[in-house]
């Protein structure tokens, strides 16, 4: 080997060590500060959290605390926990002005299982699971998701996508995107979703007291068994409807679509509304057909199915 | 095979179809009606009663004495301070406004939008995208709307995509009071 290469190697070992141990030291800060607090809460009471952005994760726990871990990013000012009247409040404080990409904060919390949980955040994705108080969980452009035993549930985001799993017996549940995609599955009680843009669908076992889904342009795919004397609605304007029912439900069907097709596999054969019109419409009553179904779309075709006739 | 028919417009009438023409020329040049319909006619047409002007006359110089009080009144109603008639724009009662055209509307939401969402692009993005799918939609709808006006299932999806637009401004509003304060609500 060449003695000068020997002499450039050490000549750049000592700086270039140096450096690597300058950046080794100063990951930690890069990466946020850890958390770890912890305060009493009562069994129900309210726990409000929000965050810009980063991640939130909340799981249920069998104490009477919460529990705050994770990391802090280091674009934020400090985290606030305080006691409220309700119960505990959490906040990720930004300094003043903060604008533009920012490093997100990952807050990892548990918490009593009947606590209401009322999340809000800008990007921030919201994850809860274990639940079974009530929850509403707010972002603009983070994913929510949900699995719960929860009587009450409101989950919303403007771009994120909306996953909602299980829920209490007669729970009053609601879901909204605006371009995300809701995705809803076990669930029991009385439904309302809307999307825009976003698909809507709820599929697998779902038992349903009632339910009122809303799109655009977005698609609605229902599957659930349905209750007695209960009113299903399903609007559309150029998405597609499509319903997959575990029987012939003792309901009235009330379809139409002003230019869209409709295709049941039971009933009689849907008609066109007009001579001069390109729309369908199809009535039928099975039963004693105290359930109310009612379905509209301006363009976007109907599919009705049911597993068993 | 054609027919040729000329109309009166063109100085002619003459078929050139023999067949035609003789069918055409076996029909009655006048058919009387079943009845004499004239009685009905002038029934209807004659004046109703004897013409009485006065009630008009005094109806007329009603209306001009009302006129006359109403214009005695507004002239001697008591002025309103000349400062008054300087306030700033602002401070003034905006008018009524015209209900805007569908185009202004929109318009007007996406303007409120972008003012909202300006500290969150891809936010402003997704709602002004959404706003247009909403918008043709609403148009879309009414033009159904026009076609079928007795169409029962069209109202609700308006309605619904009236609540749309409502729910892009609400958001848009969240946006801006999340980025501009960092306060997280509802």
């Amino acid at each position: 080997m060449n003695p000068l290469a020997i002499f450039d190697m050490k000549r750049f070992a000592l700086p270039a060590g140096l450096l690597l141990a300058l950046l080794a030291a100063s990951l930690p800060a890069l990466a946020g500060t850890p958390i770890d607090k912890t305060v009493a809460a009562s069994a129900n009471g309210k726990v409000e959290v929000s965050s810009i952005a980063g991640s939130i994760k909340v799981t249920a726990w069998n104490r009477n605390e919460v529990h705050i871990g994770g990391t802090l990013s280091r674009n934020a000012e400090r985290l606030a926990v305080e006691k409220t009247s309700g119960g505990v409040s959490i906040r990720v404080v930004l300094p003043e002005h903060t604008s533009g990409n920012m490093e997100g904060s990952d807050l990892d919390i548990q918490l009593p299982a009947a606590s209401q949980l009322e999340v809000h955040t800008v990007s921030a994705d919201i994850d809860a699971g274990g639940l079974d108080g009530t929850v509403r969980l707010e972002s603009v452009s983070g994913n929510v998701t949900l699995v719960s035993q929860s009587a009450n549930i409101y989950a919303n985001s403007i771009s994120g996508d909306v996953s909602i799993t299980g829920s209490a017996p007669n729970a009053k549940i609601e879901a909204h995107s605006i371009s995300g995609k809701v995705r809803m599955e076990k669930l029991n009680g009385d439904l309302r979703a809307g999307a825009t843009s976003g698909n809507i669908e709820l599929t697998g076992e779902n038992s349903l007291q009632g339910a009122k889904l809303d799109t655009t342009s977005g698609d609605i795919r229902f599957a659930a068994a349905l209750g007695t004397a209960s009113d299903y609605e399903f609007h559309s304007v150029s998405g597609n409807v499509a319903l997959s029912l575990r029987k012939i439900p003792a309901a009235t069907f009330d379809v139409s679509s002003f230019s869209g097709d409709i295709d049941t596999d039971f009933g009689p054969k849907p008609q066109r509304t007009s001579e001069f019109a390109p729309g369908k419409e199809w009535h039928y009553r099975s039963g004693s057909g105290n359930t109310n179904i009612r379905i509209r779309t301006l363009s976007g075709d109907i599919r009705i199915r049911a597993t068993t006739h | 095979m054609t027919h040729e028919i000329e109309t009166h417009e063109t100085g002619r009438d003459e078929i050139q179809d023999p067949t035609l023409r003789k069918a055409v020329q076996s029909l009655p040049r006048e058919m009387a009606p079943e009845r004499d319909l004239w009685p009905d006619i002038a029934a209807r047409i004659a004046p109703r009663g004897n013409f009485r002007p006065w009630p008009i006359a005094a109806g007329i110089a009603c209306l001009f004495a009302l006129g006359a009080i109403v214009t005695t009144l507004s002239l001697h109603r008591p002025q309103a301070p000349a400062t008054l008639a300087i306030r700033p724009t602002a401070m003034q009662p905006e008018p009524a406004a015209a209900t805007p055209l569908p185009n202004e509307r929109a318009g007007m939401l996406a303007a409120a939008i972008r003012r909202s969402t300006h500290d969150d692009p891809h936010t402003q993005a997704v709602l002004l995208t959404n706003l247009d799918v909403v918008e043709t939609s609403i148009a879309r709808i009414q033009q159904a709307l026009n076609e079928d006006p007795g169409n029962p299932g069209l109202q609700p999806l308006l309605y619904q995509q009236y609540r749309n637009e409502a729910t892009l401004v609400a958001a848009a509003q969240r946006v801006q009071l999340q980025t501009s304060t960092g306060v997280l609500a509802p």
